[in-house]
């Protein structure tokens, strides 16, 4: 079955020809009065426009979460715990509509935004409700006479700035901790995906106290920058690439605020012999498990870009991983057997074509794909490019950039010790997965591997309450925890003396 | 303020080239935005993406290494991308599409990107476009 794309008759989505700032509650239209046009990239055909704000919209949307942050830092725990079950309940009651919104202004399959992306962004949301209620300070007895109390309070009003490749559930995540801890927040989403996050505030907006979430769009050197520099944000989150991510920090440090950092991957996925012990459902699995860094086309962080499989199992293993991938289909995200969609952007589009004669010219074996594919039709202009596999060396640069496409650098190991070794070199340290029924090799694996999150015989699995963040250049912080709370959170330390005496000193 | 040191001994500094497209980009952006930079990002949605900031804007690190200039713009990568990514050509060039991150835009509508070729490994013969294989 295939959903109607948004806008058109029948569709489950309605499209406005253009949307405004959500600001303080309200719809507000940006000030210099300017609009871009937001690409559907299945299609290459505009969906509607958005606001190309400026730093006057900036402006008002932290007037406005000041406003609103002068109650809302102050609400009790289970009022924080109910507006987040409340937005959890509007998203799940919606989830079908923002499933097809997702899938139309990002390209990922429907399939993908039904069964990931939105039931995540619910649990999510629902999860920090119960964090935010199941808070607790803690105190310290220094003696018989001095109490040490800790107590959490909000940070006040903080900037979250997102990328293209998850909007909705990237906004659930920086939302749900912010606004747990008591916090009030702007948030910038990327500007390839600004619309999917303006349908789930149509969705919130009579849920969410005025002012509390506001989002602005708009280019990052101008919307992105005035929020990133204000001196009335009491932290910034950013998911992003490395250069931005210094960025963020070099703001900050104007501004001596605490800032959280997700960047880049070059995830290893490693295969070890034993994985082919069985013609069970778990070389199903194991199979499954290379071929998903074509999961949302690639545009993945922590993307399992290079698959490492012991030599003694190569040649079957790939065979069996090259068939699944070729049986991989590829059209129109809203169909809900489209396994894969557009690219989000013909930037990105042209930047895979770019890397793959890259690999090509470094000597990489093309096992399978290696072109932008033929979608006809409708989807003629649409950014597609098929499922791809270089087979090289942990040197090229297919192996070493992140190249954010359905694009897989294989290679092969020959013991444990060459595998860990291959696993670490790289600059990142972001995910990585291990596949063995060894259960000491993946304990050994999973702790030798310089990564924030290691999969073990499994990958891509979001479950709020795991943590996730990186290693080496991938980030700073950690997010999908209860810990991010303690991040968005001031420690109070309230220091009580019961001794009627004095100190002695004066 | 800490200034780049120069490259690590024995580094050795990718080529850099121009397309006229490019050139043209950044004197209109010198005329919008005055001085610029240049410096190329890793890693995730905008990676591998050359960033362009106003002179004063981004923070330069002991450790971004200046790789030539382009227009009177330098240009820089840092040293660990230098050594884990040997670049033997990098071709500055721009397209259409959004400004990656915080970056300047090339224009209305365009964005500055980059070809490499990699010094790693053997090279193949140039294609016709000028671009680095």
């Amino acid at each position: 079955m295939s959903y109607t794309a948004p806008g058109r008759a029948g569709s489950l989505v309605t499209v406005q020809d253009r949307y405004d700032n959500f600001i303080g509650g309200k719809w507000m239209p940006p000030a210099q009065g300017e609009y871009m046009t937001n690409l559907c990239p299945a299609t290459a055909k505009p969906i509607c426009e958005v606001a190309k704000s400026s730093p006057e919209d900036v402006e008002a949307a932290l007037d406005a979460a000041h406003v609103a942050a002068a109650e809302w830092n102050h609400v009790s725990q289970a009022t924080r715990a109910a507006v987040l079950e409340k937005i959890a309940d509007a998203i799940e009651a919606n989830a079908e509509m923002l499933a097809v919104a997702e899938s139309w202004e990002n390209g990922k399959p429907v399939r993908e935004t039904l069964a990931a992306d939105i039931p995540l962004a619910v649990d999510h949301f629902r999860y920090f409700a119960a964090a935010a209620r199941s808070m607790e300070g803690r105190l310290t007895v220094i003696d018989e006479h001095t109490t040490a109390y800790h107590f959490h309070e909000p940070l006040g009003v903080v900037a979250q700035i997102i990328p293209f490749n998850f909007p909705l559930l990237m906004a659930a995540w920086k939302i749900a901790p912010a606004l747990a801890a008591g916090n009030c927040t702007v948030l910038k989403p990327a500007s390839p995906t600004p619309w999917s996050i303006l349908k789930l505030a149509e969705v919130i907006e009579d849920v969410v106290p005025p002012g509390v979430i506001n989002i602005v769009t708009g280019p990052g050197a101008e919307v992105g920058k005035a929020l990133a520099t204000s001196p009335r944000i009491a932290k910034i989150g950013f998911t992003g690439e490395t250069v931005t991510g210094r960025l963020m920090m070099q703001y900050a440090a104007e501004n001596l605020i605490p800032v959280t950092l997700e960047l880049g991957g070059k995830s290893p996925n490693v295969f070890f012999d034993d994985v082919m012990a069985a013609d069970d459902d778990f070389l199903d699995k194991a199979v499954e498990g290379l071929v998903l860094y074509a999961f949302n086309k690639g545009e993945v962080c922590t993307c399992p870009s290079r698959a490492l499989i012991q030599e003694s199992i190569y040649d079957e293993f790939m065979a069996r991983c090259l068939d699944r991938i070729a049986a991989i289909k590829q059209g129109n995200p809203l169909d809900e057997t489209t396994m894969l969609g557009p690219q989000v952007s013909a930037q990105q589009l042209s930047k895979i074509s770019g890397y793959v004669d890259i690999g090509r010219a470094e000597g990489a074996e093309v096992l399978i794909g290696g072109q932008p594919a033929k979608v006809g039709g409708e989807f003629e202009k649409g950014y597609f490019y098929e499922p791809t596999v270089l087979k090289g060396d942990n040197k090229m640069r297919v192996f070493q950039e992140e190249i954010f496409g359905p694009v897989l650098a294989v290679t092969t190991f020959r013991d444990e010790a060459e595998a860990l070794r291959i696993a670490n070199d790289t600059l990142y340290g972001l995910g990585a997965g291990v596949w063995t029924r060894d259960t000491n090799r993946l304990w050994r694996m999973s702790h030798g591997i310089q990564a924030g999150r290691v999969w073990v015989n499994c990958y891509h699995q979001y479950p709020a309450g795991a943590a996730f963040g990186g290693y080496k250049i991938s980030g700073v912080g950690r997010e999908n925890h209860q810990m991010m709370l303690e991040h968005y959170s001031q420690t109070k330390n309230v220091l009580i003396s019961t001794d009627e005496k004095k100190l002695g000193l004066f | 303020m800490s200034s780049p040191r120069g490259a690590d001994p024995g580094t050795v500094l990718p080529r850099l080239r121009a397309t006229p497209a490019a050139v043209q980009a950044l004197r209109r952006v010198w005329r919008s935005h005055g001085e610029v930079l240049m410096i190329l990002s890793a890693g995730c949605c905008g990676g591998s993406a050359p960033m362009c900031f106003p002179r004063d804007e981004f923070r330069l690190g002991t450790h971004d290494v200046l790789v030539g200039e382009v227009a009177g713009c330098p240009v820089y990568v840092e040293q660990r991308q230098l050594d884990a990514w040997p670049h033997a050509e990098i071709l500055l060039d721009v397209e259409e599409g959004h400004a990656e991150g915080f970056s300047l835009p090339a224009g209305e509508g365009l964005h500055f990107v980059c070809w490499m070729s990699s010094s790693a490994l053997p090279r193949r013969e140039q294609p016709t476009d000028g671009r680095p294989a």
